[in-house]
């Protein structure tokens, strides 16, 4: 069971919440966590390249599906798989949270 | 599959980061705190710039010795002539200018680790609240005989990011057909494992389309395996018939002594030295000077860190990233170091405000180009596990594979570089 209890789905309500305030300031980026922060490293938003999109102008929902998608039933040769292999449903949920661009 | 109560850690945990990610850009307690960051490479620039925006009140000084710069990724792409070097090429000033940081150009000479204080050639005495150590690698001059630091521009390594790579591109160009080319891979650890390789690739590449065939690449290894090494092999075997012989430790293929002015070159129980029209030896390695001499390194030469934040095991309040740092089984890889840079700094910001310690999870990619319009790659998700840096998933590009995929990765490399250089260095 990845990230499916009461506990796991309050706590990431509660994250949104708070990150949502984080979401509304006016830095570069509003990413905090290490992890998210790599991610940044290929995916800036100003480069935004076909091959390595700007994940702050994919939505969350967008986002989760893109790293299931790599996680659960990759492409041959997907870098992506190499990295998410070993995410949880929480992981990704809280990448995209601190990733995608902010909700309307 | 995790069971639920590490579910219910994982989600405290979260909300930990959560909360330290909330405090990090709104602190406020923390005014007046100072870091210096020496090195503007990759790990350095990127540290500098995560502080700054994580923890706002904190005044970050970067100091580098270089002007300016160029990149060890697609150094070997210039050398081949497949990019002019003005594309890789930073200034170090616009970098510190580009992330907000007040930026330094000077050389440090000493650095107190008890009192976190730096001295530099240009007489400054700074004090810091912490230090990050980014000051990249040092050449072993000891380890091959005949080759000195001040006669090696005659045997270019090229992996310092300085003019060598501009000598590596003129030399090459002017090799004549049937000549033999020799690059020496160093031992482990070095600075970017698949660098060597992806030279030979590139080396042959421009050879091969300037007509130039009968042109013979020796890599002359110190060790038995080197990164992606079945890939390499294969596609030397595909796109570079008979043109590149890679020779292991175990075959003899030690450099153990170099001619400078005949650019004749011995390998380990060898009769006869071989004749080289250029030799690139790229010299077994160690942590910068630097390091040394602030007493952040061991017995192995690197500095050993605690994987959770990267601070030095020796010194509390000094920090090392990238390739200075003892940080197996990550690369000593630009990416790699940009990774531990953004660590580092989550570390600081959250010791600054009191929040809690970031969990540390890094990320590596690194690609290699092997011709012009192919490129193979290797990546790695990091944590801690045991105290110990652990590689949770990973993998490279697959053996047997289309053009379609190598040319993908080639773009992917393409704007891979775009982007990481926009991500440490902005518009410098």
């Amino acid at each position: 069971m990845r990230m499916g209890s009461h506990l796991g789905s309050l706590m990431r309500a509660a994250i949104s919440r708070s990150l949502a305030v984080v979401l509304a300031s006016a830095a570069p980026t509003h990413a905090a966590t290490p992890l998210a922060l790599s991610c940044l490293g290929c995916h800036q938003p100003t480069v935004n390249a076909p091959e390595l999109p700007a994940l702050s102008r994919l939505s969350r929902d967008q986002i989760v599906l893109a790293l299931r998608q790599a996680r659960d039933a990759p492409q041959p040769g997907s870098i992506m798989a190499r990295l998410v292999a070993k995410l949880s449903d929480g992981d990704i949920d809280a990448l995209a949270v601190e990733l995608a661009r902010p909700p309307p | 599959m995790m069971t639920g109560v590490r579910v219910g850690r994982r989600a405290l945990l979260q909300w930990g980061l959560a909360a330290a990610a909330l405090r990090g850009p709104f602190a406020r307690a923390s005014a007046g705190q100072r870091v210096i960051v020496i090195g503007a490479g990759f790990g350095g620039a990127t540290c500098a710039k995560y502080l700054h925006l994580l923890s706002p009140t904190t005044a970050v000084t970067l100091i580098e010795q270089r002007s300016r710069f160029l990149t060890g990724p697609f150094s070997n792409l210039v050398i081949a002539n497949l990019r002019g070097a003005a594309s890789i090429r930073r200034r170090s000033a616009a970098v510190g200018t580009a992330h907000g940081v007040s930026t330094l150009i000077d050389a440090v000479t000493d650095i107190d680790p008890v009192n976190l204080a730096i001295q530099t050639s240009g007489g400054r005495k700074l004090r810091a609240d912490c230090i990050v150590v980014a000051p990249g690698i040092a050449m072993r001059w000891d380890a091959i005989a005949g080759l000195e630091a001040r006669h090696s521009d005659a045997m270019p390594h090229g992996w310092l990011g300085d003019a060598q790579v501009l000598m590596l591109r003129a030399r090459l160009r002017a090799i004549p057909d049937g000549a033999t080319v020799l690059i020496a891979a160093p031992p482990n650890p070095y600075r970017c494992p698949p660098g060597p390789y992806e030279r030979a690739s590139l080396m042959a590449w421009a050879l091969a389309n300037s007509g130039r065939r009968r042109v013979k690449i020796i890599v002359a290894d110190a060790k038995d395996d080197f990164s992606k090494s079945a890939l390499f092999r294969y596609l030397w075997d595909t796109l570079y018939p008979g043109m590149i012989e890679w020779m292991a430790r175990k075959s003899g293929g030690e450099v153990v002594r170099v001619d400078t002015r005949t650019g004749e070159v011995w390998l380990r129980d060898a009769a006869r030295p071989i004749q080289t029209g250029l030799a690139s030896i790229i010299p077994p390695q160690q942590a910068a000077e630097l390091a040394q001499r602030a007493d952040l390194t061991d017995e192995s030469g690197w500095c050993p860190v605690d994987p959770q934040s990267f601070e030095s095991t020796r010194h509390a309040g000094l920090f090392v990233i990238g390739d200075a740092a003892l940080a197996a089984p990550m690369p000593k890889s630009a990416f790699a170091a940009t990774s531990q840079a953004k660590l580092c700094a989550c570390a600081i910001a959250a010791r600054f405000s009191g929040a809690v310690p970031p969990a540390a999870r890094l990320l590596n990619t690194c690609y290699s180009l092997v011709s012009d319009n192919e490129a193979i790659s290797v990546s790695g998700y990091y944590a801690v596990v045991g105290g110990r840096l652990a590689e949770l998933s990973g993998g490279l590009s697959p053996l047997p594979a289309d053009e379609v995929l190598r040319r993908r990765e080639a773009r992917q490399a393409a704007a891979w570089y775009q982007s990481i250089t926009t991500d440490s260095f902005g518009d410098s």
